[in-house]
């Protein structure tokens, strides 16, 4: 045998590298490794790291030593001797024997974490639960990249950056091509490296058993899986399947269940029957004009006492009792931290920077383990003021960030559906940006997911405002959603029917979720929608006592922005379901079905249809109007009268009763004028009916940030 | 208490969640005898001793018009008047023609101030259970409510005043659980019973302001912030407000004058001014502020317990007691105090019916205060106070049936029913009607004020011409070739004079040339039948 004098022994770093093409390295051979006593390898700061045929590569922190220089001569072949770092050794070393430490321990001895940050985020271990890497991140303590380091010291893994600058080899593509997108998405690995039959795996916690098995299973080849960082692996699953997710995000539920789809406004078969409808109606006015009006007038009438009936009967229970389902202080204390499932909270923003500060502490308040708190802001590639806000404040570990690329229809549930790609909470909800959930909401949504049972699929809390005494406009919308959101949807909860929705705050199990095809990109209420998909598909929303505040939009012209697309997404809704009225009426039974006639067809008629009839009855008591004679028989007469003084006081009055449940006395008094306010909402209705025809689809943004009070006084 | 707690910080607590309050059990089958009591009286009285109160069956004769007049329209209810007994009674309207004294004799009325007795007798009983007071107390004083000869007259002869305590006694009902309980569904109960209250008499406006005026002391004293006390009042009184403007509005809308119920043609102010109550009494209340006073508290002999109750909750609630709940149940006398406005203006007839108040007043008083009377011999202080009760019933008996004060209004009608005496005959009606049967060609126009109990007897109504038609005024201002005959009552002094005297002074004695008296039916009663001719206007 042969021994290069030590003297010109030359370094070896024995970390993981990847070659200009790419490849990721592993200078180690555990094979080879083995040629030495792992003990006395170890006492003597050695390492056989590779070899020929010939030649025996070892590395040592001292290879001038004689102890070393007397045991390479045992291996029997040339050996040549490297110097080597003594701390990359002591990881190779780690590496080849599994010497797998505390990950506090690692991490302090890595100089990553001081005891005093260990000690305590082991105390906030002990008292919630929790993987303590996920804890440090969340405290702040280490990143992501350093938590994956210090596992791959820790297993002995090869760590892996996936982002380090580096090109990535071109045959990789056939690597990607092996398995289907949900399979690298749902294990959270991705490849890194491939040379025939050999394949390197980078994944985010590669010890799990059931991802060794399944690759086992699927590759026949030599498999070796890598470390690296959550985030890493996120975001190599977005850059290669940037375009896939963006599809996906937009076309899911149209290539699942295209029928459920707001892409096509109506069918072929609505346009036939509406064609049909509108012909044989002109027909009638040309030749039984004074008739087929009596006939559309008492139609009218009759669907306003239905409505009428229908919410009287809603509201008794809500107003009774309280419906709805409430965490009591003893049963949040009772919650195990521990025992909290992952949560992820979508964030959508767009052209929102200026919340951005309040939003991250109102987060920041909610009162959930952060290590299993995923929270995503969902912004848009072509928004760089929101991006550029982001990317200068520094964000906490348990929050993302998701880039959408720049894609039609630019909408809300777009970029929540490509932020599902990536959700890892078993329940997830959305805040919007301006929000200020309760701190306890989270849990609230717990409990009563918990005491619910299997059927629940969402959860909806309530939703306020903080500014609802910016002007008369803020507080007859905060009394507005008193009445939604105090009686109207726990009345619906409790006659089970199905339940549209509010746009933020309504939690969703993950799994259930993914099952009905997440949201309708192209619908513009997909809150409302989603509601109705959810009772389809057989499960209940239910109501809980938790509230998130907002911010009520004080704002006239952005009122009627917002407001018209609702009304508008409310008339897509209703278009889609009824694609197939016999097959609907099956699928939510008749109470479902009377249920959704009366929300989602109820509301923007009743905003529609109000103009016409205050427009006549003004008419007729200015100038005795003789059309209103005409289409008002004596017995229509009564009827509508009754719906114009008893119905529209009853609704007024039905919100007062809600502003006093919720507390907001002040607002009884204006509750009075709120017919006043509807007024404003057929504006809107007006305009969303315009454009249901024109742009069916086109999300009316809502500017936030007008509110006369400072939100962070509510953040508390 | 919990009534008004809220939490700090941006998440208020809104209404309480209660359980559903059940009346007691005795309550339904109470009611149901109350209302079997007040209905085989009515019967009795109705059709026995042939007895109607006219105001009563005016109103049953309204709802006749609706579906039965010339031009079927449901304004004939006539809105100017608390519409609401006419709406019900129109339920019944069509049954006629399986039993034509529904109509006829008015029965429809009957029936409705029947259930309104039972009603008021569950409500009575589900207030003193609020009260926790026994189920044999309760059934007592429930029994002896039903008994006392007032409420069970007007509960039988289907008049409103029973109606009235009915809303009455459901609004108490409402606002005593709203105070225990904080349950707004109970505060809500109220509101609508306030409402519906007012849709039968007007007196419901003044009570529902004592009401709400007790309820925001009440609420006061219980610490209650001012807001909450304001929106509380506003659920409370919002549908009575709304309601009264919406009458006032009908009012408007229908006879251009928005208070014509109160200054109209048949009001009392009308009556008062045509002197038709020709009381001397009340001659000498007006403008003497405490003579008015005077008679109105000595109306609360009509049930005497309420003296002594009355004088005891007022030292209790001028003493360190500050309970609530007393000062609601004293808003029942908003309707003695009313009549205390009317009268010393000279507006009201001062009727024993609407003092009957005092009676609802007394029991609840009297309970409350046994309620929390402290003592060890709670059964002898009950059955004590059973007795009192009773002594009240029969006291109210003596005193209108002896008092011609306390029994000014139905005394003399009274006195003949519990002699059994039938009531005079109306043989001029009976003839009107014959006549119109024998010449059904004949076209002619009346006031309904008057003529009621013609048009809902004639076998063809829709051959009268009546003031709740649409062209009842211009065919009265031009009759000729559109009526044939002008059919008037012959008015005693005193009385409002009909619609076509109004129009036409002097019809009667002749100075109307185009006006030929050709038939004149006489007996209890006369009615002139005038041919209108072809020089008529």
């Amino acid at each position: 045998m042969t021994l290069a004098a030590p003297s010109r022994a030359p370094y070896v770093t024995l970390r993981p590298y990847r070659t200009s093409q790419g490849r990721l390295i592993d200078p180690v051979v555990p094979e080879v490794a083995a040629l030495v006593d792992r003990g006395v390898a170890r006492s003597l700061q050695v390492l056989p790291f590779d070899a020929t045929e010939d030649v025996v590569f070892v590395a040592a922190v001292a290879p001038q030593r004689q102890e070393v220089r007397s045991l390479v001569k045992t291996l029997g072949s040339e050996v040549r001797l490297c110097r080597a770092d003594a701390r990359e050794l002591s990881e190779a070393q780690d590496r080849v024997d599994g010497n797998f430490g505390r990950f506090g321990q690692i991490a302090v001895a890595m100089g990553r974490l001081r005891p005093l940050a260990l000690r305590a985020a082991l105390a906030q271990q002990a008292r919630q639960g929790g993987r303590i890497g996920q804890i440090l991140i969340d405290r702040g303590t280490l990143s992501s990249l350093d938590v994956a380091q210090v596992i791959a010291r820790q297993s002995g893994r090869p760590f892996v950056d996936l982002f380090s600058g580096r090109s990535r080899r071109e045959g990789l593509e056939t690597a990607w091509d092996m398995m289907p997108e949900n399979f690298w998405r749902s294990r959270a690995v991705v490849p890194v490296d491939r040379a025939g039959p050999r394949l390197v795996l980078a994944a985010e916690d590669p010890g799990e058993p059931s991802l060794a098995a399944d690759l086992e299973r699927i590759f026949t080849g030599e498999v070796r899986i890598y470390q690296t960082g959550q985030r890493d692996v996120q975001a190599a699953l977005r850059q290669h399947y940037g375009q896939e997710y963006l599809d996906l995000s937009r076309t899911d539920l149209l290539r699942v269940r295209p029928e459920d789809s707001a892409h096509q406004l109506l069918s072929r078969g609505q346009k036939t029957f509406f064609a049909v409808l509108g012909g044989l109606l002109a027909l009638c006015l040309m030749r039984f004009t004074g008739q087929t009006m009596i006939v559309l007038n008492a139609l009218s009438q009759l669907g306003y006492i239905a409505l009428t009936i229908f919410k009287l009967s809603i509201f008794r229970a809500p107003a009774s009792r309280r419906v709805e389902t409430v965490a009591t202080p003893e049963e949040l204390a009772q919650l195990d931290d521990s025992s909290l499932p992952p949560y992820t909270v979508f964030v959508p923003l767009r052209s929102e920077a200026s919340v951005l500060p309040v939003l991250l502490r109102a987060l920041r308040m909610l009162d959930y383990p952060k290590d299993r708190l995923d929270v995503k802001l969902l912004l848009e590639e072509d928004d760089p003021e929101t991006i550029a806000a982001v990317s200068r404040t520094r964000l906490p570990g348990y929050i993302d960030v998701v880039v959408l690329p720049a894609a039609d229809p630019r909408t809300k549930p777009k970029a929540c559906n490509y932020g599902l790609l990536s959700a890892r909470g078993t329940y997830v909800v959305i805040y919007d940006a301006e929000d200020i959930p309760d701190p306890l909401q989270l849990k609230k949504a717990i409990v009563a997911f918990r005491k619910a049972g299997p059927e629940v699929g969402c959860v909806q809390a309530k939703l306020s405002f903080f500014n609802k005494e910016q002007n008369l406009l803020t507080r007859w919308f905060t009394t507005e959603y008193a009445m939604w959101f105090g009686l109207l949807l726990p009345g619906l909860q409790v006659s089970r029917m199905p339940i549209p929705l509010g746009g933020t705050s309504n939690h969703l199990r993950t799994d259930v979720l993914q099952e009905i095809g997440a949201w309708d990109p192209y619908n513009v209420t997909e809150d409302a929608d989603l509601g109705v998909r959810l009772y389809k598909a057989g499960y209940r929303t239910v109501i809980v006592d938790s509230d998130t505040l907002e911010e009520a939009n004080s704002d006239f012209v952005n009122w009627v922005r917002q407001r018209s697309r609702w009304v508008k997404g409310y008339i897509q809704t209703w278009l889609v379901h009824m694609r197939h009225p016999v097959r609907l009426w099956r699928e939510l039974g008749p109470r479902g079905f009377l249920g959704f006639q009366a929300m989602v067809a109820g509301t923007p008629f009743t905003f529609l249809m109000n103009p016409l009839y205050w427009v006549m009855t003004t008419m007729w008591f200015l100038v005795a109007w003789g059309l209103v004679q005409q289409v008002f028989p004596s017995w229509l007469y009564y009827m509508g009268m009754g719906n114009l003084l008893l119905g529209n006081f009853m609704f007024a009055y039905l919100n007062m009763v809600a502003a006093y449940r919720r507390g907001d006395d002040e607002l009884v008094k204006y509750a009075v004028f709120a017919p006043l306010y509807w007024g404003l909402m057929s504006v809107a209705a007006a305009k969303a009916l315009i454009q249901i025809v024109s742009r069916p689809s086109h999300w009316e943004k809502t500017v936030h940030g007008l509110a006369d009070v400072e939100m962070e006084t509510h953040v508390a | 208490m919990h009534l008004m707690q809220r939490e700090s910080g941006p998440w208020p607590v809104g209404a309480q969640s209660v359980a559903p309050v059940k009346a007691p059990p005795e309550a339904a089958p109470l009611a149901l005898v109350a209302t079997a009591l007040n209905l085989a009286a009515g019967l009795y009285i109705n059709l026995a001793l042939s007895y109607t109160k006219s105001d009563a069956f005016s109103r049953v004769a309204n709802a006749f018009y609706v579906l039965y007049s010339r031009t079927p329209h449901l304004a004939a209810v006539g809105f100017v008047w608390n519409p609401l007994p006419s709406l019900l009674e129109l339920l019944l309207v069509p049954f006629k023609a399986f039993w034509p004294p529904l109509v006829t004799s008015g029965v429809a009325g009957v029936v409705w101030s029947a259930v309104s007795g039972g009603l008021s007798v569950y409500l009575l009983i589900a207030i003193l259970a609020e009260f926790r007071l026994g189920r044999a107390y309760r059934i007592a004083a429930g029994l002896l409510f039903a008994a006392n000869p007032l409420i069970l007259f007007y509960g039988a002869i289907g008049m409103t005043e029973d109606m009235l305590i009915a809303t009455m006694l459901g609004t108490l009902l409402g606002v005593l659980r709203y105070l225990g309980t904080g349950s707004l569904i109970r505060l809500i109960g109220a509101a609508v019973w306030l409402a519906v209250g007012f849709g039968i008499r007007y007196e419901a406006a003044p009570f529902g302001v004592f009401v709400g005026l007790s309820l925001a002391v009440a609420l006061h004293w219980r610490g209650v912030p001012w807001k909450r006390i304001e929106s509380a009042l506003l659920i409370l009184l919002a549908p009575l407000v709304y309601v009264s403007g919406l009458w006032l509005y009908l009012n408007w809308m229908i006879m251009k004058n928005p208070l014509f119920f109160m200054d109209g043609t048949y009001s009392n102010a009308a009556f008062s001014a045509y002197g038709s109550y020709g009381y001397p009494l009340l001659g000498q209340l007006k403008g003497h502020p405490l003579d008015t006073l005077a008679y109105v508290a000595g109306m609360t002999l009509l049930f005497w317990p309420v003296i002594p109750a009355g004088l005891i909750a007022l030292a209790r609630l001028c003493g360190a007691q500050r309970d609530g709940r007393l000062l609601l149940i004293f808003a029942v006398s908003a309707v003695p105090a009313l009549q205390f406005a009317l009268l010393e203006r000279g507006l009201s007839s001062g009727v024993e019916r609407y003092f009957m108040y005092y009676i609802p007043l007394g029991f609840l008083l009297l309970s409350l205060l046994a309620a929390e009377a402290r003592t060890r011999h709670r059964g002898i202080l009950l059955a004590a106070l059973a007795l009192v009760l009773a002594l009240g019933d029969i006291g109210t008996g003596y005193a209108v049936l002896t008092s011609p004060i306390l029994g000014h209004g139905d005394r003399s009608d009274l006195i003949g029913i519990v002699q059994g005496k039938p009531t005079p005959q109306y043989v001029a009606r009976d003839k009107v009607v014959a006549y119109l049967d024998e010449h059904p060609h004949l076209t002619v126009l009346t006031d309904s004020a008057y003529a009621y109990p013609i048009i809902v007897r004639v076998r063809n109504p829709r051959q009268l011409i009546i003031d709740s038609d649409a062209d009842f005024e211009s065919i009265l201002e031009n009759p000729r070739g559109r009526v044939d005959d002008f059919l008037l009552p012959v008015i005693s002094a005193g009385d409002v004079p009909d619609a076509v005297t109004r129009a036409w002074p002097g019809i009667t004695s002749g100075k109307r040339p185009w006006a030929q008296l050709v038939e004149s039916f006489r007996g209890g009663g006369t009615y002139d039948l005038f041919r209108i001719l072809p020089n008529a206007p």
